[in-house]
């Protein structure tokens, strides 16, 4: 719908961009996604490993706050890391206190900074879905290969990690479409990257066409992501842990004790405790002049954003996952599934703005009819990461059950509803909980969608942010934490216990 | 399953804390007025209450930028519930102003608005403007050796001036103004001065520029005076005294005078509430507003007989210059090719 407005694109601006700066662009932004991949397949597999396979203190707890960080909107996560490292951060009020050290300089906001900011906030997608793999995966296998002598770093990576891959490589998709889209972080961090050009075609340049001209180019990128991922995945038979032994966690001593500790402990100091901390004495420095009034409403609206749009969402996807399986013999549809997942690596604001010119071809009075509009984006932006949970819970549930089903007579629906949702309400709960998680942060969809004097959590904290108020923008910043944390805490709960 | 009646019960709540927003109403009878706004401070939230106290006329507003906006609105067309639209941008004024997107209206406290500041064709008025000033380091920097833009570009400077990114509006809004004064050659040589004496790449806002040279990374810069301002106001001490460890000097006072650029709002051409929005711009532009607007936002008021806030008039008085660089966007459109090719980032 978005590539309905293709038409006319200027291609004098293209050339002009691409003549100068697109070549940079594009460099930057696969040096970014890059790091960020790497960086959040080290920590989100490591942490997943280290919490499945021993035991050590707080492993209870740490198994559930390492998911945490899901909850920070990644710009606040920059803005915090900035104002915690920049001249009236409390690191350098310290440092200028310090003999020798009062002239030290810290600089966050580079290439690497970002890779680290955003990665912080993004291993969690990675550690969710390696963590129930590994989780599920046969502890026959892993004993098996010890005894044919494999080190465990073998089997981490000879048997573990290839089995969990699939898995692994869910999460990791919608890690790369978060940060292609993003542009609050790296506008911050002054790197441009392939989607500064499209809002610079777009907004400097007014040039509409060629912004989407460039967001297509986007699309492809990812399209050819999402297509590696369904070739991976392609031949992986799921083998379900079956009725075979849980697995004992080791329980570790000494020197790898400490090093598992050091490492998890870390992971979540910085990815959790230490934006919490800046955004707290931001806080704590606002406190008298921020108006409290308001909250309830806007917690209100947030709420009812998020759990509508998620409940739609997961509707629509439990549809369409099925009907996909229903079609099995039409091999080369397949494929297409993937498409209804392109919306998330889209900047929000083009969607929104194809998501205007869609609805004015529908209707035109629809638009101003409260927050239709609103729950209509979201389901084409997020509408990826609730799906990809339900189909690979389905894809668990093995094709027999159908067929016994329909032997007994059931019919394809009652088949849904009676065998394949009680089997997959696990998966439902994790696309709901991170379909809501994401809503409540959202942005630039909710800025230009929503109705008349409605605010969320996240307007509320933008509106200060960028007008370069941080500590202002800490109340909203840190509710919208609080509101992700609860559905994280249920969400691990219910990976925990047995189905 | 317990989670099944969690969700239901959250449903419940939330279905009671509606209606959320209200749709833009289009009855003259209710007394509402429609705005579509850039402008998202706290502050104007607080005068448009005190709007809707004085005449009963309810405020409803969208806060998104310019640029969304301004789509909308084309894209709405007749149908659009925006009776009046507000951006911090000139450019962006224009940019609606020629897609027909405003109508003309009368506005009696327009002869107490300074009047290079007015639109020619009377489509827009303006409510504040800022002005794109230089900072420099108190301890290193003789504000004598630098009173013009293209002074950041001398030599002299070579890895001592930080500066934000080329995607940031208000510079391009800055190098159209110096392309509109000088030229586009002028333009481009600038640009490369600047850039070879950039201290580290540009990144982050106004404000961190100013902490940049509080750090010492680099000793001037170009901000806008409101942000310096703020950050005398804020309510971290350690700002306060970033913000005192920079003087200020308006640049180009012997040529076209300082860059400035404005915050306007114009009546919607499909308004369906035009008598409450007129009556609004009215509102705004009255002294009463304007010194709210200059001690709440730190911009300097658009009317002729209010005062700056006392921070801002600790600066000093200058010479702002024209909105010429604004009438249209194809100079703000150079502007972007101009930095790209010179390599700012």
């Amino acid at each position: 719908m978005v590539l309905t407005k293709t038409a006319g694109i200027n291609f004098q601006n293209i050339t002009a961009l691409s003549n100068t700066v697109l070549g940079a662009y594009i460099t930057n932004t696969l040096w970014i996604s890059s790091g960020v991949i790497s960086l959040s397949l080290l920590i989100g597999v490591g942490c997943a490993w280290a919490i499945t396979m021993y035991d050590f203190p707080f492993r209870k707890q740490l198994e559930w706050m390492l998911i945490l960080p899901l909850a920070i909107p990644t710009f606040i996560n920059g803005i915090a890391y900035a104002g915690l490292t920049d001249y009236a951060g409390p690191i350098r009020i310290a440092l200028r206190a310090t003999p020798w050290l009062d002239d030290v300089y810290l600089d966050i906001m580079n290439g690497w900074g970002a890779i680290f900011v955003m990665s912080m906030v993004l291993y969690p997608y990675i550690y969710l879905t390696s963590r129930a793999a590994f989780a599920n995966q046969s502890s026959q296998l892993l004993e098996a290969s010890k005894i044919l002598g494999a080190t465990e770093f073998q089997s981490f990576y000879k048997v573990a990690v290839p089995i969990a891959w699939p898995a692994i490589f869910s999460g990791l998709s919608l890690v790369i479409m978060e940060v292609l889209n993003d542009y609050g972080t790296v506008k911050y961090f002054g790197i441009p990257t392939f989607t500064t050009g499209i809002f610079k075609s777009w907004l400097s340049l007014g040039d509409m066409p060629s912004a989407i001209f460039l967001a297509a180019i986007l699309l492809l990128f990812v399209i050819f992501i999402l297509s590696l991922e369904w070739w991976i995945t392609r031949k992986k038979v799921i083998s379900e842990a079956s009725s075979s032994r849980a697995l004992t966690r080791e329980k570790i001593i000494g020197s790898k004790k400490i090093i598992v500790m050091v490492g998890v402990l870390s992971t979540f100091t910085l990815a959790f405790i230490v934006p919490l901390g800046q955004l707290l004495w931001w806080l704590n420095l606002s406190f008298t002049h921020t108006n409290w009034g308001n909250f309830i409403e806007i917690i209100g609206n947030t709420l009812t954003l998020s759990l509508y749009s998620s409940l739609i969402i997961i509707c629509m996807g439990i549809a369409i996952a099925y009907a996909f399986r229903v079609l099995k013999n039409l091999k080369y549809i397949q494929p297409l599934s993937k498409l209804t997942s392109l919306g998330y690596a889209m900047p929000g604001a083009v969607i929104a703005i194809g998501i205007i010119a869609s609805i004015l071809l529908i209707d035109n009075e629809l638009i101003y009819a409260g927050i239709y509009a609103l729950l209509f984006g979201y389901t084409v932006r997020f509408f990826a990461v609730g799906y990809s949970p339900i189909v690979s819970g389905l894809k668990k549930n093995s094709l027999s059950i159908d067929d016994a089903a329909l032997t007994l007579g059931a019919s394809t629906f009652k088949t849904l509803i009676k065998v394949h949702l009680p089997l997959i309400k696990r998966s439902i709960l994790v696309s709901l909980i991170l379909i809501f998680v994401d809503i409540s942060k959202e942005l630039p969809i909710t800025l230009i969608l929503r109705p008349f004097n409605f605010n969320t959590l996240a307007t509320n904290a933008y509106q200060f942010a960028t007008d370069e108020m941080a500590p202002e923008s800490s109340a909203a910043s840190l509710l919208i934490i609080f509101v992700g944390i609860i559905p994280i805490y249920i969400l691990n709960r219910s990976m925990r216990s047995k189905p | 399953m317990k989670y099944l009646y969690l969700i239901c019960a959250l449903l419940v709540v939330a279905s009671c804390s509606s209606p959320k927003g209200e749709k833009g109403n289009s009855s003259e009878k209710e007394k509402v007025v429609n705005v579509y706004s850039q402008r998202h401070y706290e502050s104007d939230n607080i005068l448009l209450e005190k709007f809707t106290e004085q005449t009963g006329i309810k405020v409803n507003v969208v806060n998104a930028g310019a640029d969304e906006l301004i789509n909308r609105l084309e894209m709405e067309g007749a149908l659009s519930p925006a009776d009046v639209f507000i951006t911090v941008d000139a450019a962006r004024l224009n940019r609606a102003k020629n897609k027909a997107l405003f109508q003309k209206v009368d506005l009696s406290n327009s002869k107490n608005l300074k009047p290079q500041l007015l639109d020619t064709d009377g489509l827009w008025f303006p409510l504040t403007y800022r002005a794109r000033v230089i900072v420099y380091d108190l301890k290193d920097v003789d504000p004598a050796t630098i009173t013009t833009y293209s002074d950041l570009a001398k030599p002299e400077w070579k890895d001592k001036v930080v500066i934000r990114s080329s995607g940031s509006g208000y510079n391009q809004s800055l190098l159209a103004y110096i392309i509109e004064a000088e030229g586009e050659g002028a333009a481009q040589d600038w640009v490369k001065g600047v850039v070879a004496n950039m201290a580290r790449d540009p990144k982050g806002g106004d404000r961190d520029q100013i902490k940049a040279i509080a750090s010492g990374v680099g000793e001037v810069s170009v901000v806008n005076t409101y942000y310096l301002a703020s950050l005398l106001n804020s309510s971290n001490p350690e700002e306060v005294a970033v913000g005192k460890s920079v003087g200020v000097i308006f640049p180009n006072q012997e040529k076209e005078g300082t860059h400035i650029n404005v915050s306007g709002a114009a009546v919607t051409k499909s308004a369906p509430n035009k008598a409450n929005a007129v009556k609004l711009l009215e509102f705004l532009t009255s002294e009463e507003s304007q010194k709210f607007y200059a001690a709440n936002s730190f911009e300097y008021p658009a009317h002729k007989e209010v005062p700056a806030d006392s921070t801002v008039a600790t600066f000093g008085e200058f010479k702002a210059s024209g909105l010429a660089f604004a009438r249209d966007m194809s100079l703000t459109e150079k502007a972007v090719v101009v930095f790209d090719e010179g390599g700012w980032k």
